[in-house]
């Protein structure tokens, strides 16, 4: 049962690669099969926002959610990158060269990420269902989706988070359907694969650009922290919303250095994922645009219209989950103070703050990433870069200004606040900047030790 | 300096996890051992006929089990990617092993581990 159940989320994932490959295609394009070889895991982790994306409309939209659904969405998504990239004349890729030399220090990094992946995959095989908020809600809202094949209102109801997006529950219950049961130790392995795609994606969009030393450093210290080692496998949405959200960071700010519109295209499907992700995802990605409206405030004529755009793009794909939950009286959206009652409570801002920093700046959880944030981003700007460590700069502190907001408008955590995650979710918001860390922190230090904002070989296409 | 920093902020990236694994020894990854729970404390004991990779082993230890008597084994899965054939709610350690005994008699070969 369980070698079923693995080639069942095998093929899953073979079939998001080709997805993504296809949207990769419309959006992109590639000039050699190694070009695509190296985007693989950008391509698949594409192919996950954007299945997870179009899974949602799918339910909301009423359509009955069974195997035949998925495969139908995901060849629609496929087939449409396709005609996109024909009526751009996208020419026959070549074979092309092979990788660049990586070094032997880079290598070495490299090996030690796919060690530490292949222990990753062996816990996930085995691990029950022992996460609270797993078994809670987000994997019976799978269930809900598989076995009865779309969003039950009255199960929804009854479920702890009723308003929570269902784009990671849509993707256990796809999981499920390839499985062939509602097999929920091997539903772990799905979140592997998220991680292992998420650092591919990282590789691939950054091996051009950064020296693999730097790379691979900041890719390996953030999958060793203790918290990623210990939860990034919980089959629930917390890892994944920080993975879809790094992403969106990255590729927006590889356009502010780069101005390819692929990039901004990219980031629109992954910033649309991240606020069908978790409630959150809707602070984070207002986060990225805010940073990057302020980075590009140089360029303002051509970049904010694009920007606002983007924006648009990512909100309207995001709008049904809304008008679904609205329409079906689903509550529990808003923090219990309402948005506009933080005065009444301005005691708890202090605190409140302290809860984030000490989350963030925890070595038991992350060890010493955001430290080294800081630094990266003050030797860039020392160095002479600005749209970079302005970017970083912004999205950091808006972030943590943001959870403290959300923490500060959590008035059942009394004061003073207790990090105990069960009863506080700063441990959970804070995870999205660590796991950020591992996309930016190269490009900074790459910044800082050329002295200049954009990447030495920039993207073409 | 912006050179020499980047330079530094590399070796502490690469020496903090090293720093850790030196002070604090190798990270313990879950096999499925970690859920087979010796008998170390109070409480309830359960009888473990084994364990099996698929269900359908599993009740056939099971049918082995119920048919030379052992009245009340079940199977249930183990956390860990097995299924578990055993007898459950065991009151004393000192029950246990007499039913561990008399299974020896008939060809089954169970262990004792803490309950649920």
């Amino acid at each position: 049962m369980t070698v079923r159940s693995l080639l069942g989320l095998f093929v899953l994932n073979l079939f998001a690669l080709g997805v993504g490959a296809g949207l990769l295609w419309g959006l992109r394009g590639w000039r050699s099969w190694w070009e695509l070889a190296r985007l693989a895991g950008f391509a698949y982790m594409l192919g996950i926002a954007g299945l997870g994306v179009a899974l949602t409309l799918v339910l909301v939209a009423g359509i009955p959610f069974s195997l035949a659904t998925i495969l139908l969405t995901g060849f629609v998504l496929a087939g449409a990158g396709v005609i996109v990239g024909r009526r751009l004349g996208r020419p026959r890729p070549a074979l092309g060269v092979g990788p660049r030399r990586v070094g032997l220090a880079g290598a070495a990094l490299a090996a030690l990420v796919v060690v530490h992946l292949e222990a990753l995959f062996r816990a996930a095989r085995l691990s029950g269902l022992y996460a609270f908020d797993a078994w809670s809600f987000w994997v019976p809202k799978a269930k809900a989706i598989y076995f009865f094949g779309g969003l039950d209102e009255q199960f929804f109801s009854e479920l702890p988070n009723a308003t929570y997006p269902p784009l990671v529950p849509a993707l256990e219950a796809s999981a499920f359907h390839f499985m062939g049961s509602g097999d929920v130790v091997t539903l772990h392995v799905q979140f592997w694969f998220l991680l292992a795609g998420f650092v591919a994606a990282v590789a691939g969009l950054l091996a051009t650009r950064v020296p693999p030393m730097l790379l691979w450093t900041f890719a390996l210290l953030a999958l060793v922290s203790p918290r990623v080692v210990g939860r990034t496998l919980e089959p629930q949405a917390d890892f994944t919303l920080d993975y879809l959200f790094a992403l969106a960071a990255l590729l927006v700010v590889l356009w502010l250095l780069e101005h390819r519109p692929w990039q901004l295209a990219s980031a629109t499907v992954f910033l649309s994922a991240v606020m069908l992700t978790k409630r959150e995802g809707q602070l984070l990605a207002a986060c990225v645009v805010a940073a990057a409206l302020v980075a590009s405030w140089r360029d303002w004529r051509n970049a904010w219209p694009r920007l606002g755009l983007v924006s648009a793009g990512a909100l309207a794909l995001a709008v049904p989950w809304r008008i679904w939950y609205v329409s079906h009286d689903l509550t529990g959206e808003f923090p219990e103070s309402g948005v506009t009652g933080l005065l009444d409570t301005l005691e708890r801002a202090r605190p409140s703050l302290q809860s984030v920093l000490s989350s963030a700046f925890s070595v038991d959880l992350w060890t010493v990433v955001l430290p080294l944030v800081i630094a990266a981003i003050v030797l860039a700007f020392i160095a002479g870069a600005r749209v970079l460590p302005v970017y970083a700069t912004l999205v950091y502190a808006l972030a943590l200004a943001g959870f403290t907001w959300a923490i500060w408008s959590f008035t059942e955590l009394g004061v003073p606040v207790e990090q105990d995650e069960a009863i506080n979710p700063v441990v959970r918001l804070t995870a999205s900047l660590v796991v950020l860390s591992a996309a930016l922190v190269p490009l900074l230090l790459d910044a800082a030790w050329r002295g200049t904002d954009p990447p030495r070989r920039p993207e073409a296409g | 300096m912006p050179r020499f920093g980047a330079w530094l902020v590399v070796v502490v990236a690469v020496g903090y996890p090293l720093l850790v694994l030196a002070f604090a020894g190798a990270p313990a990854f879950p096999s499925r051992t970690d859920c087979v729970v010796a008998p170390t404390g109070e409480g309830e004991y359960q009888v473990v006929f084994g364990y099996r990779d698929s269900e359908l082993e599993a009740l056939q230890l099971r049918d082995q089990a119920l048919a030379v008597g052992f009245q009340g084994t079940e199977i249930s899965r183990d956390g860990c990617g097995r299924v578990r054939v055993a007898v459950d709610d065991i009151p004393s350690r000192e029950v246990g092993e007499e039913v561990i005994r008399e299974a020896r008699t008939v060809d089954l070969d169970p262990t004792l581990e803490q309950g649920g």
